[in-house]
């Protein structure tokens, strides 16, 4: 076993008293073993006492090194951490099973020293984690550092906080694991936070305050219900949790607790009368009785909460006006309870500030490869935060297009990988570069006409984004035309000349191009019933563009036309099929829009098959592209999500169009040059919305008619009541399908020589 | 169905996808050219307002781009509905989408529901002629006899990279919708309302084309 040191800080010290004489001081370290990726590196402490002098020496001298950003392959000594560990006070721990992180800075005038403190997942573990001081003034990479930045007059470090031993601490442990500061407590940093820990610990008190007053007031005495009890069910759950997790950690708990904005909102409303039921409530109860900390915070309640609140108050305002705009533009507003929007629903929804980062990502796996948490979680993840980088987009996307199954492991995932790269070339690729003439004139014909349509598409794909923008062998801009650039005659900023244009006729040299062009062609091989088909080309654009890897690329586009196949059919029933379902969709959700489109000749919608089509692709950025296409891929609600994405655009431009538009082309028009108007994540927000609101009416429905079933089944025994029936269930039908996760497949029909292109 | 707008010019510009109907709409309307263009997915229209020879009379024409591939037509025909004019394009250095203006047209006729098919003015445009000689296909007498062939439809060889041609080809193609437009506003008084007729009169009176 090689260790390998990452991270190294010296006088970091224990206080097990308040006399100064009994402090301890030691090494903080972080080692990795130098084996499999990122996985379980630890954070391990020694004290000075448990080490001889050479391996002191041996630690300095690395600490300087590491902190001059010397990091390749500081491997320990074998023997160093020994007999270290099992001193008194020595502690090691995986990073992995850390829960939180909290950094005091030190105070600015050095009366006291900054401090770090940890909190294990586990109750036990602990117990055993020490509140770690960093004495700054004697540490000689901290010194060496703080001198660095003064010479530069930047007191600061990089991210604009005020630099300390700490500092180097959290960007060290960064490198391994997702740290999100937690907005109720600034100081505490989660670990590889779950999802449902960041959206509570990021809780907006003052949205929170704002409807618990509106609720209180509007319910007064007759519905006693509501906002408390959906506070007792789910919230309570995290107050709990905290406990749960740090129930040694006296002060962590009640600070957490106290600043927590259930807790601070109950303060405020302390002489409501369904408070203090709250407070009598016997899991209430519970908490103060178990954890001594979380009388503390029925103690403090009476102070020191009001400045941080008001805080809160104006950080968010904006947000809270969203929210109420969101609320009336999208809940029934009719106070109907089965209908509008829970907190948790809305703030689930307005919460989508925690992409999926890379050492997040990390955390999923085991060291097999293996994810360890749900793919519901990791979705939720994608769903409401998306992913923070290309590259890892180029590895979340090849989980997401189905080319790695979500529970492969390491061993599994290199095979898979293998054997599609081997299939792509074998069986596709080469048997169209060695194909020999179709002794057929027509199939012969018609081949070629393909290749055609093909070539003439990925000519003209794109050419604004910057790997298909220059037709040349290398993709990249020949000198020879940088002066030539000016006095092109176009409207668009291109860069375009004629040696590198997209004449008809020019040939192919570009090498993404060409990769587009050759996964097309060898689908055509995959796909012989299809054939090409304008739009494709846009749909691989963008996966190309994101996987960077013909092979790969290839089989994430194979899997991606699974669910599009149904776009592009030559009778166009799959395509109607979700302008249909889109037109119910609307007339249940958007009446009075719905009303207005029918009275414009537009009720087919025709105005949205474009968008639907190449899922937005032409409405947006190459980046709102990206977003908008790993949310709708991971089915998270929905299957065909891009519908409610769809319904969301229509819901956002429901006056604009009822108020101005009354012709047909008016509002083909509005639509088609609507890019660059569009917001993708007000929409995402407006979309899920959307659909947990139909879901709601779906359910609602249900109900009724299992009612009505029930009462009035025997009266209906005549035809026309079937008649109406079955229209009903048709559109019944398309909703229903609405719900589900299970893609919708579509496939095209045998290819005839009749058959239209 | 929605009510025809006076002095409303449709145009419908069909062909092989890759012609470049695109490029042609752009390059009459806001005399510019892009090889940014994408396929056309769906349908979309530019307008422009044009003065009708001696300026006596303005008009709006709106052109109207459609999908080339084949089985987005089932979708597209909605568009012809209305139409005054008929542009149909191929490239001269691709023979099939030549082969294919014959059926372009017979779509057209199929779905507009023109009414009277032997007068609707089309006009059909050879564009690309900026690509070298020796890559072209179609020649100038090629396209000559179909366009005769096909009931002497006036022919423009074009190319909306360089602008040749594209300002004379819509002329011609204002004047065709023009008259169409006419035509059918005639028939409309003629069937319906003698009341409308003097204001009709003193309209058409004052067109000297």
């Amino acid at each position: 076993m090689n260790n390998q040191l990452v991270f190294c800080k010296s006088k970091v010290c224990i206080h097990p008293s308040t006399n100064a004489s009994n402090n301890i001081a030691g090494y903080l370290l972080i080692t990795k073993q130098n084996n499999v990726g990122n996985v379980d590196p630890m954070l391990q402490y020694v004290t000075e006492d448990g080490l001889d002098s050479k391996h002191r020496i041996w630690l300095d001298e690395a600490e300087m090194k590491l902190s001059n950003g010397f990091t390749k392959d500081v491997r320990m000594p074998q023997d160093l951490l020994f007999s270290a560990i099992s001193m008194p006070y020595s502690f090691a721990v995986k990073l992995n099973s850390l829960y939180s992180i909290q950094l005091r800075l030190p105070s600015p005038n050095k009366w006291w020293f900054g401090s770090v403190i940890l909190h294990s997942k586990s109750p036990q573990e602990d117990e055993t984690l020490p509140i770690l001081f960093f004495h700054d003034d004697v540490c000689r990479s901290t010194i060496a550092k703080q001198k660095k930045l003064n010479k530069s007059f930047d007191p600061f470090n990089s991210t604009g906080e005020i630099y300390w031993g700490g500092s180097d601490l959290k960007d060290a442990i960064s490198k391994y694991v997702d740290l999100q500061q937690t907005i109720i407590e600034p100081t505490i940093w989660l670990v590889n936070a779950t999802l449902d820990d960041l959206r509570n610990f990021s809780t907006n008190v003052s949205l929170l305050e704002a409807q618990g007053k509106s609720n209180v007031s509007a319910n007064d005495g007759d519905d006693k219900s509501t906002f408390w009890d959906k506070m007792d069910s789910t919230k309570w759950n995290v107050m709990s949790r905290i406990a749960d997790a740090t129930s040694a950690t006296g002060s962590f708990v009640s600070s957490m607790i106290r600043k927590h904005p259930i807790v601070q909102l109950a303060e405020r409303n302390k002489n409501n009368v369904y408070v203090k039921k709250l407070l009598n409530n016997p899991r209430v109860k519970e908490i103060q009785d178990d954890y001594d900390s979380a009388t503390i915070y029925l103690a403090k309640w009476a102070q020191g909460v009001k400045e941080q609140s008001d805080k809160f108050n104006l950080l968010n305002e904006t947000s809270e006006s969203y929210r109420k705009i969101l609320n009336n533009e999208l809940g029934m507003g009719n106070g109907d309870n089965d209908i509008s929007f829970s907190d948790f629903e809305l703030n689930k929804a307005l919460e989508r500030s925690f992409p999926l980062t890379q050492q997040k990502w990390n955390s999923f796996f085991d060291s097999q490869g293996r994810i360890n948490i749900t793919i519901n979680e990791i979705k939720d993840f994608i769903f409401h935060g998306g992913i923070e980088s290309i590259e890892l987009r180029k590895t979340v996307w090849l989980y997401l297009l189905g080319v790695y199954p979500w529970d492969s492991s390491y061993d599994e995932k290199l095979q898979i990988e293998q054997t599609l790269r081997n299939i792509y070339n074998t069986e596709y690729k080469s048997k169209w570069l060695n194909r020999v003439p179709n002794s057929d004139p027509e199939e012969e014909e018609y081949w070629h006409d393909q290749i055609f349509r093909i070539e003439k598409d990925v000519r003209r794909n794109d050419r604004n984004i910057d790997i298909y923008k220059y037709n040349t062998p290398d993709g990249k801009n020949p000198p020879q035309n940088e002066t030539a650039d000016n006095e092109m005659d176009e409207d668009e900023n291109t860069n375009l000349s004629d040696s590198t244009n997209s004449d008809s006729k020019s040939e192919i040299l570009n090498p993404h191009l060409l990769a587009l062009k050759n996964i097309l062609i060898s689908y055509n091989v995959l796909n012989t019933n299809l054939g090409y088909v304008q739009g494709m080309t846009d749909l691989l654009s963008i996966i190309y563009y994101i996987v960077r890897d013909e092979e790969l690329a290839f089989w994430c586009f194979v899997n991606f036309m699974e669910r599009m196949e149904r776009n592009f059919l030559r009778d166009q029933s799959g395509i109607r099929d979700q302008m249909y379902t889109l037109a119910e969709l609307c007339q249940i959700m958007l009446p009075q829009l719905s009303k207005h489109l029918s009275d414009c000749d537009s009720s087919n919608l025709f105005f949205c098959f474009r968008m639907i089509l190449v899922w937005f692709k032409r409405e947006f950025d190459l980046e709102s592209v990206c977003s908008i296409w790993e949310i709708l891929l991971t089915d998270y609600y929905s299957s065909q999500f891009q519908l409610f994405f769809m319904l969301a655009i229509l819901q956002k431009n429901n006056d604009t169009v009822v108020q101005n538009l009354t012709q047909f082309d008016q509002v083909l028009k509005f639509f088609n040059d609507i890019n660059g108007t569009l917001d993708w994540s007000d929409l995402m927000t407006r979309s899920e919305l959307l659909f947990i609101r139909f879901k709601k009416m779906m359910d609602l429905m249900e109900r009724n008619k299992e009612l009505q079933d029930d009462k009035l089944l025997p009266m209906y025994t005549n035809e026309d009541a079937n008649e109406s029936n079955s229209e009903l269930k048709k559109s019944d039908y398309h909703l229903q399908l609405l719900l589900s996760k299970q893609i919708v497949i579509q496939r095209e029909e045998e290819r005839t020589k009749d058959s239209i292109k | 169905m929605s009510s025809r707008k006076k002095n409303l010019l449709k145009v419908i510009v069909l062909g092989d996808s890759g012609v470049g109907k695109t490029s042609l709409m752009h390059r009459y309307v806001n005399d510019k050219y892009s090889q940014q263009y994408k396929a056309t997915i769906g349908a979309d229209f530019l307008t422009k307002e044009v003065v009708i020879d001696d300026g006596s009379q303005a008009a709006t024409m709106q052109v109207w781009d459609t999908a080339g591939q084949e089985r987005f037509q089932s979708l597209g025909v909605a568009f012809y509905r209305g139409a005054d004019c008929c542009v149909l394009v191929y490239d001269v250095t691709n023979p099939k989408s030549f082969d294919n203006i014959k059926s372009w047209r017979d779509e057209f006729l199929i779905h507009a529901n023109v009414s009277s098919p032997e007068t609707f003015p089309f006009v059909i445009l050879g564009n690309k002629i900026d690509i070298e000689d020796s890559k072209q296909k179609i020649s100038a007498k090629q396209g000559q006899e179909m366009a005769k062939e096909l009931g002497n439809i006036p022919l423009f060889l074009t190319s909306a990279k360089d602008s040749i041609n594209v300002d004379v080809a819509f002329e011609e193609i204002t004047r065709g919708a023009l008259q169409q437009n006419q035509n059918d506003a005639d028939a409309f008084k003629d069937d319906f309302n003698d009341a409308i007729n003097i204001q009709l009169d003193d309209e058409s009176s004052s067109c000297a084309c």
